[in-house]
């Protein structure tokens, strides 16, 4: 009779490696209902890690785009407000002036100058305006403001201007102060701090946007030229002659007036970047939607399942103590008496 | 037959007994010993010589199932091997990190191009400076500690080499005195079953270190080859394997040029194909992980520190930068040199140039690391150049070859995926390895003690001794019963 004999031990053994395999799976799942996250990522992936990779980074790389729009729509936004204050203040003087100097009603250009004198320091605080804490109108050297004050243009303007200066020598003095070429000119030297060349650009995925607007530029030059004319010759309005008032009047109002059109392009052209920055937000946040999304589809672990597999694992479990209980029972020697 | 010929044979079924009855008790108090190998008694009839009989006791015999055990030891060698291969490419995906880990090398590569994104916006804002250079050193201290990380591993495989070979030399010693002990005590007569188990645990606890093939001798000796051929033990001498280890392992530190010890056998060195004599265990994986997979690792991660290296050290970055100067990553605060490729993932750090902690300052990262002064804060020129150098797609050179072209994410994340599946080869292959090694020790166990056997057996060797005494009260009897004739 052939007879078949199991040792003791491989019972033992057998048992153990069924309980260490189905403790260790019970163990993963667990971690996995808890952090809702596949245990191995890179097992789940079969170690192909370049999709979940680019995405991860991706969708981080977003955010931090996310954030410089913000930061950017802030500063466009500042910078057009800035400019509508200006182009409200222009816009009223302009005409005004014009019409007042056509009408020759001198008690009228009087008052239109006092008015225009007092909007200079408005105009250079609105030009000096900070933005988290960052000069928007000085380009890139934002840590500066970039006008002087109102008080030390006219004075360095008024430094050699003669006690009892006509309308020509004014306007004369005020022209050449701005204009002696581009970035010589005294303007430049010193009633501007900004940065002479370099323009703020911000990536924000894919492109970059660059802020080609600033203190410096033409328009909001021409502004502060008549509103610092105006002040100088609101100074000296009890010296002045009838006609040389009217005149300061009518070239200021007509360079108030070029500066409408200029300070326009300016505002349209920050438009067309706000709708850049707009566009983009709103590009990008669908992007990290979808790739937050497929990411998760990739990463996370299905609940449904995790729990019916820990209740598979459980009963498997069971029914190995239930074994081993009963098999440590099962001996010949119990049975003799 | 007379009757004293029936009391000589009911003693010889009673000595039987008596034997058996020890043999299953010894067999039901080493249920649970590993390595103990069940016995069974030998009988055979004793000569019919003159109307004489009984039973004569040939031996204890060990049930041992040859063949098994044979493939047990190759599935311990197998074993011995995967254990330190998966073990090594486990302790390097960690290093680098894997794919859901906050500080993974990808992770902290992914921070610095969001760092310099943001710096980028405000340029003029210490904070996201500050944050750039911490995602430049995370990446740093990384590649240091994945280097440093690769260099234990070796140290390790280099401690594991000697400690292996230790262990064989003094089992194999062992194992020849046992050889001797056997023969001895079978000459004369005698038991030797306690030496066998004891001879077999040692062979068993080698195995995993080199794969071996056991051979009988005459006289219950045996002689021991590796599966690869080197004779370990055939006679009375061992074979004696030497090998030298090294108290720490540096990039640069190899076999070939004499700094990592090899083996020898007999006090010659192994060399070239020699080597295969011990393939196969853990001692092959040790010299496989020490001067392979370690230094190939070591040349993977030098190539990674060069690549974001050169990414930075470039006038067309920052213009402020002299030919050949380091940028924002440094070699110990020198420019990296080619010939000292080796180990660059252990020095890179970055310049203190742009460390307020070390004196520097951080605009610099802003405006060029050898620039004078700070004046367009709100420049972005250099960071959007950094970062775009951080994306291009440059050649990654390693050991002088270069290979396809990628990026500093790509890069990162072929590093991983290739870590990620070379564990997970591993880590299937250690699982197959431990689930047929457990086949077979299950096996094995299987020809072990089993106690409903003995007791089984017990019964019966009582029904035997119950007949053999009756015998011998019955002849008892019988010659009383003559006696008491008168």
């Amino acid at each position: 009779m052939n007879s078949y004999y199991i040792g003791d031990q491989t019972r033992a053994l057998s048992m153990r490696i069924a309980n260490t395999t189905i403790k260790q799976r019970i163990d993963a799942l667990g971690k996995e209902m808890v952090s809702g996250k596949k245990n191995d990522l890179a097992k789940a992936l079969d170690g192909k890690l370049y999709l979940v990779n680019s995405l991860d980074n991706r969708v981080k790389e977003i955010s931090s785009y996310q954030s410089n729009l913000q930061n950017l729509s802030l500063t466009l936004s500042g910078m057009q407000a800035s400019i509508q204050s200006i182009d409200k203040i222009t816009g009223h003087l302009a005409p005004a002036l014009l019409a007042a100097a056509g009408n020759g009603s001198s008690e009228n250009i009087s008052t239109l100058i006092s008015e225009g004198a007092s909007q200079l320091d408005s105009v250079i605080n609105l030009l000096n305006s900070k933005i988290n804490d960052r000069y928007i109108f000085s380009g890139t050297r934002a840590d500066n403001p970039p006008l002087v004050s109102a008080d030390e243009m006219i004075s360095l303007i008024t430094l050699d201007l003669p006690e009892l200066a006509s309308a020509d020598e004014i306007l004369f003095a005020v022209d050449s102060w701005f204009s002696e070429g581009t970035t010589t000119s005294n303007f430049f030297q010193n009633g501007y701090q900004g940065s002479l060349s370099n323009e703020v650009t911000v990536p924000i995925g894919g492109s970059n946007v660059t802020i080609k607007a600033s203190a410096k530029d033409e328009g909001f030059q021409s502004v502060l030229k008549g509103l610092i004319t105006l002040n100088i010759a609101s100074d000296r309005s009890h010296s002045l002659p009838a006609h040389d008032i009217e005149k300061i009047a009518s070239q200021v109002g007509s360079i108030l007036s070029g500066s409408v059109t200029q300070v326009s392009e300016t505002r349209s052209y920050l438009a067309i970047l706000e709708y850049r920055v707009e566009n983009q937000k709103n590009t990008l946040s669908a992007e990290s939607d979808a790739l937050t999304l497929a990411l998760s589809n990739i990463a996370t672990t299905d609940p449904y399942e995790a729990a019916a597999s820990i209740l598979e694992s459980i009963t498997a479990m069971q029914n190995i103590y239930m074994l081993t209980s009963r098999i440590s029972k099962l001996s010949l020697s119990n049975y003799l008496s | 037959m007379s009757i004293s010929a029936a009391i000589s044979n009911a003693v010889s079924g009673l000595g039987a007994v008596a034997r058996g009855t020890a043999v299953v008790s010894s067999n039901l108090a080493n249920t649970l010993t590993p390595g103990y190998a069940a016995r069974e008694l030998s009988l055979s009839p004793r000569g019919y010589n003159n109307g004489a009989g009984g039973v004569h006791v040939n031996g204890v015999n060990r049930i041992v199932p040859q063949m098994v055990l044979a493939d047990y030891r190759l599935a311990l060698a197998a074993q011995g091997k995967s254990d330190l291969t998966f073990a090594f490419n486990k302790s390097m995906e960690t290093l680098v990190g894997t794919v859901d880990e906050a500080d993974s090398l990808f992770s902290l590569v992914t921070n610095l191009g969001t760092a310099l994104n943001l710096a980028a916006g405000s340029p003029d804002q210490d904070l996201y400076l500050q944050s750039v250079l911490e995602s430049a050193q995370h990446i740093a201290l990384k590649l240091n500690k994945i280097s440093e990380g690769i260099q234990s591993e070796r140290s390790r495989a280099d401690d594991s080499i000697a400690m292996d070979v230790s262990k064989l030399n003094s089992s194999l010693s062992e194992v020849a005195k046992l050889n001797r002990l056997i023969s001895t005590t079978q000459s004369k007569g005698q038991d030797a079953s306690s030496l066998l188990d004891r001879r077999q645990s040692l062979i068993d606890n080698i195995s995993s270190i080199v794969p071996l093939q056991e051979v009988n001798r005459p006289n219950g000796q045996i002689a021991l080859f590796t599966k690869g051929g080197a004779t370990l033990l055939d006679g009375n001498v061992p074979a004696v394997i030497g090998f030298t280890s090294s108290p720490h392992v540096t990039p640069n530190m190899t076999k070939e040029a004499g700094q990592l010890s090899g083996l020898t056998f007999n006090g010659q060195p192994l060399e070239g194909l020699q080597s295969k004599l011990f393939q196969g265990g853990s001692l092959e994986a040790a010299f496989h992980i020490r001067d392979v997979s370690g230094p190939n690792r070591q040349a993977q991660a030098d190539a990674y520190a060069r690549n974001i290296y050169e990414r930075f050290a470039s006038a067309n970055i920052d213009p402020s930068l002299n030919p050949g100067e380091p940028g924002i990553f440094t070699d110990r605060q020198n420019a990296f040199d080619d010939s000292r490729e080796i180990g660059f993932a252990g020095r890179i750090q970055i310049s203190t140039l742009v460390d307020p902690g070390a004196g520097g300052h951080l605009w610099k990262i802003r405006d060029g690391l050898n620039a004078q002064q700070s004046i367009e804060t709100s420049d972005s020129t250099l960071l959007i150049r950094m970062r775009e150098a951080f994306d291009e797609h440059r050649p990654v050179t390693m050991l002088g070859a270069d290979s396809k072209q990628r990026s500093m994410l790509s890069f990162s994340s072929d590093f991983m995926s290739e870590l990620a599946s070379e564990r997970l080869k591993s880590e299937s292959k250690h699982t197959l390895d431990s689930f047929y090694r457990d086949t077979l020790n299950a096996s094995i166990k299987s020809f072990g003690v089993d106690s409903d056997k003995e007791i089984e057996t017990l019964m019966q060797l009582e029904r035997a001794y119950s007949a053999n005494a009756l015998v011998l009260q019955t002849a008892n009897e019988m010659i009383d019963s003559i006696l008491r004739i008168k």
